[in-house]
């Protein structure tokens, strides 16, 4: 089912997008199952869900690092063929990612200032002053030091520090729209607040939008206007931050409302969980609705039929045969 | 050891492999130079001389042909009379042709084939394993024989026939090495700028492969010194009278309970060279690894 | 500082300290911390990464390494016998035994080519002396105890076919086997998704119940140890900075660290882009330690006593709340 009809602010389309992995000869991983969404300039979209969900397959099939099975994506009206698995050259580099392990992400050899000076110099087009003058502009926005740090190698900055070159270095070309890829799950909660607080500030300032991806749903309602919910390959709920903590109307969401840790401690404690068998494997996904095992809710249609995207109100969607109100 | 972390690196036993390769190199770069007997200079009065015998009728490579001076045979002489010392450092030069020379064949050749194997991958990789086992499976010395039988014995085919030897090695430690890499974050990143293959390969796998190649490369060097050794010891390699350490301990098979210096002296040499290439390649790759841990 | 007194003190913790050789200086990874632990009691340490709190796990179940170096004056009494004055073959006696660990990443905890079953009965022979018949029923018992259905085809599979959370489970019932009268926690779930967290930590919380069995849980969020502790002790730079009764900690807390901590999470509550408070700064570093309180630099309520001299921990105003800081939140 198609999602609302582009729009002229619609920055990125994805259009029943679909990844599978062979796995052996006769079965598939299906990591994305016909998933629709978009996102508006301005507006951060968020994308929750836990390991296994398919998130992080949907994030590299969008940036043009996994070729998709089957399905579309636009970006900026132009559809993205993802040919020669290069995704970002047709985008015109207005799209550009973070990742989780941002030591991981810079090139180990190659100081800090280069890596950041990099895309340009592919790029082509900037004299050597001009690079310079960019690298120092945003290691001074995202709060490093130009003279002290340009030198240095990955190897010698801390977790949060490499994460704030991995974002200079994605920022430099002044992208539209920035993937990020859980780019604080590994960070300590001081540092987080900081990067996050980070991005932010560079939303502002270079006038960004974000599609923020996590399996903290605390995170991604912080910064995000709209989050959406996956789960094993497929999307669960859409809504607006805000309206989704009030009222889910998936099950799955509200289980995964009730399970993170809150403090002051809730009533009693929260005692809440999944009940049931732990997660199957994408490799063989249930019949009818995917969630339907672990479903507090569960009833025999949803064995039999799988829910599709049902739009709600407010601008809400979710995919369930029997929705919480 | 608690001083290489900041050092070069190489620990105390790295840098006196390395001043020992410079010592043989530069003997081996500037033989001619030396004042000892030309290598093929044969001293009957002193056959298999013991080291340290002293002579009154030598003729030096420096003095005029005829000219006869007084010489101390440090190393002893050979079955023929011939100086250990300068065939020691003549026969240097084939050995460090051979032990530098035929690695770099596979360096560049099995490096490329396999780094540009590990990261397109599909038909083309399977190709180039194959091709790489069946290199692999042959008999090296077989293909030896074969060479220097329908193309003559000498260096130059020595070098690129033990050269392509090495290649499937090569590929296999560019292979492993780049499908490492290739699935790295930094290597996506560099994607994600807009670069294409030929330009993500140069600037991003190549120079992170070229560590661990170059360690791997030290110890191949080892390996074709002694290979090039047994090549000569077998009558294979380069001939008569072109000396080399193989040959030379070939030669004193005959003498070994009378005159043991004549084998022993070159196998002791080749020992050491041998050693100082592997002391240094191991650590190379030592060095890089606690690089690699910090990450 | 026993925050429940009336069971009887099961570990006692003095001025443990706990040094790591780094080239030519140590690297202080525990500096100095004292705690009681009573039977049945719950103590929760909370501290970001590098504060210390795994290498104080490793410290009390005798797992450090070797090249550790514990300071002199250290003393950890395990019902009143000294852990670190032990021999080698006494101490493997109590760990696994009546203390027991488990840890953060399952996949690296269990024997990745050994199955499953063969590793919990290999545990009760080994510390019980269990026949292999016994064994492999109270294997079936245990694996029933932690939640696994079909526990004998589980018997049967290595930890790869096995989920997260599965392997944690069965991490626990290792743990658990020769029923043991301290368990530690070391950030049980942090490598879990959050589902499955919240069955992890209340199954260790009905079989601590069931057990009258104390436990230590570790980690670096605050959200996890609320609710289900009665004590929390906050670690910074191989310290604890703060410890009280868990809710009184939430609510009373006066240490700036503990209060930077709770800040800078992300609310549920909170509308979309409000701006978290940020710790500025860096985490320590164990090795240079400044001079003074190891937060001074980061602190929002420096003085310039802060920076001289390194504040001892003094009562607060709950019998059991114990707090290190000269400028506390609660003074003007």
């Amino acid at each position: 089912m198609r999602t609302d009809p582009p729009d002229a602010q619609t920055l990125l389309t994805v259009n029943r997008l679909v990844v599978e992995f062979p796995l052996g000869r006769r079965s598939k991983i299906h990591a994305v199952s016909d998933v629709s969404l978009h996102i508006e300039a301005g507006a951060n979209l968020g994308l929750v869900g836990e390991s296994g969900c398919g998130k992080t397959t949907l994030a590299k099939a969008v940036v043009g690092l996994l070729r998709p099975t089957r399905g579309e994506i636009r970006f900026a009206g132009r559809e993205l063929t993802a040919n020669n698995g290069n995704c970002v050259r047709e985008a015109g580099r207005g799209l550009q990612m973070i990742f989780q392990d941002a030591a991981a992400s810079l090139n180990p050899g190659r100081s800090v200032g280069q890596s950041i000076a990099e895309p340009l110099r592919v790029m082509g087009g900037f004299s050597k002053e001009n690079r310079l003058a960019r690298v120092r502009e945003l290691m001074g926005a995202v709060g490093l030091d130009p003279d002290r740090d340009f030198c240095k190698r990955p190897f010698e900055f801390s977790g949060g520090q490499c994460q704030r070159v991995s974002i200079a270095r994605a920022l430099i070309a002044r992208p539209k729209l920035l993937v990020c890829d859980e780019p604080v799950s590994s960070l300590d909660v001081s540092v987080q607040a900081q990067i996050l607080n980070l991005l932010e500030d560079m939303k502002v300032r270079y006038g960004l939008t974000l599609f923020f991806i996590s399996h903290d749903l605390a995170v991604v309602k912080n910064i995000c206007d709209r989050v959406a919910v996956m789960y094993l390959g497929k999307l669960c709920e859409i809504a607006d931050s805000g309206d989704l903590y009030r009222s889910p109307r998936h099950p799955y969401t509200a289980a995964l409302l009730a399970c993170i840790p809150q403090f002051p401690p809730g009533p009693a404690g929260t005692k809440a969980g999944l009940p049931g068998s732990e997660r199957p494997a994408p490799a063989a996904p249930p019949a009818g609705c995917r969630f339907h095992p672990r479903c507090p809710r569960a009833r025999i249609r949803c064995g039999e039929q799988e829910p599709a995207l049902t739009d709600g109100s407010g601008g809400r969607m979710f995919a369930c045969h029997f929705p919480l109100d | 050891m608690p001083g290489s972390k900041h050092s070069g690196g190489l620990g105390a036993l790295g840098w006196c492999s390395l001043v020992w390769l410079l010592l043989v190199a530069l003997s081996a770069a500037t033989a001619d130079l030396w004042a000892i007997p030309p290598f093929d200079r044969m001293d009957w009065d002193n056959l298999s001389a013991r080291p340290g015998t002293r002579s009154s009728a030598v003729v030096l490579q420096t003095g005029a042909d005829a000219e006869k001076r007084s010489y101390v045979y440090w190393l002893g002489t050979d079955t023929m009379g011939r100086d250990v010392v300068s065939r020691l450092i003549h026969g240097a030069r084939i050995s460090l042709a051979v032990g530098l020379l035929a690695p770099l064949i596979g360096f560049i050749g099995g490096g490329l084939l396999g780094c540009l194997a590990g990261y397109f991958r599909g038909r083309f990789e399977s190709l180039v394993v194959a091709a790489m086992d069946v290199i692999l499976a042959f008999p090296g010395l077989v293909l030896l024989l074969v060479v220097t039988f329908y193309l003559g014995p000498n260096l130059f085919n020595l070098i690129v026939t033990l050269g392509c030897l090495t290649v499937p090695a090569f590929s296999r430690v560019a292979r492993a090495q780049t499908l490492v890499l290739r699935d790295r974050e930094f290597v996506q990143a560099a994607r994600l700028t807009g670069a294409g293959h030929f330009t993500i390969l140069l600037r991003e796998i190549i120079p992170n492969l070229l560590v661990h190649m170059t360690a791997y490369g030290l110890l191949a060097a080892a390996f074709m010194i002694m290979a090039e050794g047994a090549i000569s010891f077998l009558g294979l390699g380069v001939p008569a009278p072109t000396p080399s350490w193989g040959g030379m301990i070939a030669e004193g098979r005959e003498v070994l309970d009378e005159a043991p210096h004549v084998s022993m002296v070159p196998a002791g040499i080749m020992f050491l060279t041998v050693l100082a290439f592997n002391l240094i390649g191991d650590g190379l790759r030592q060095r890089k690894e606690r690089r690699a841990s910090q990450l | 500082m026993n925050s429940n007194p009336a069971g009887r003190p099961l570990l006692r913790v003095e001025n443990l300290r706990a040094y790591l050789p780094a080239g030519q200086r140590h690297v202080r990874a525990v500096d100095g911390i004292s705690f009681t632990l009573a039977e049945g009691q719950t103590l929760g340490i909370v501290g970001e990464s590098g504060c210390g709190k795994s290498m104080l796990a490793r410290a009390l179940m005798g797992l450090l390494p070797r090249d550790a170096v514990v300071g002199a004056g250290a003393r950890i009494e395990f019902i009143k016998r000294d852990l670190l004055r032990m021999r080698a073959r006494e101490l493997r006696k109590i760990t696994g035994r009546e203390m027991a660990m488990v840890f953060q990443d399952p996949m690296t905890a269990l024997n990745p080519v050994m199955k499953i079953g063969r590793q919990i009965t290999e545990v009760l022979a080994h510390h019980l002396g269990m026949e292999k018949q016994a064994a492999h029923q109270r294997a079936l018992a245990l694996l029933g105890l932690v939640g696994i259905s079909m526990p004998n085809r589980r018997m049967g599979q290595y930890p790869h076919q096995l989920s997260g959370g599965l392997r944690q489970r069965v991490a626990i019932a290792i743990a658990l086997a020769c029923q043991p009268k301290l368990l530690i926690a070391d950030e049980p779930t942090t490598a879990l998704d959050v589902t499955v967290q919240a069955e992890i930590l209340n199954l260790l919380g009905e079989l601590q119940a069931e057990k009258e069995m104390a436990m230590i849980l570790i980690s670096h969020n605050l959200g996890i140890v609320a609710g289900r502790t009665h004590a929390t002790a906050v670690m910074y730079a191989g310290k604890i900075v703060e410890q009280a009764p868990t809710d009184f900690l939430f609510s009373h807390m006066v240490m700036p660290y503990t209060r930077a901590l709770m800040e800078a999470i992300p609310h549920l509550s909170s509308p979309p882009h409000t701006r978290l408070r940020e710790i500025g700064g860096q985490p320590p570093d164990l090795i240079q330690f400044p001079s003074g309180c190891s937060f001074s630099p980061r602190c929002a309520r420096v003085a310039p006593r802060c920076r001289e001299q390194a504040p001892e921990l003094k009562p607060g105003h709950h019998p059991n709340h114990w707090y290190a800081c000269w400028n506390p939140l609660d003074t003007p």
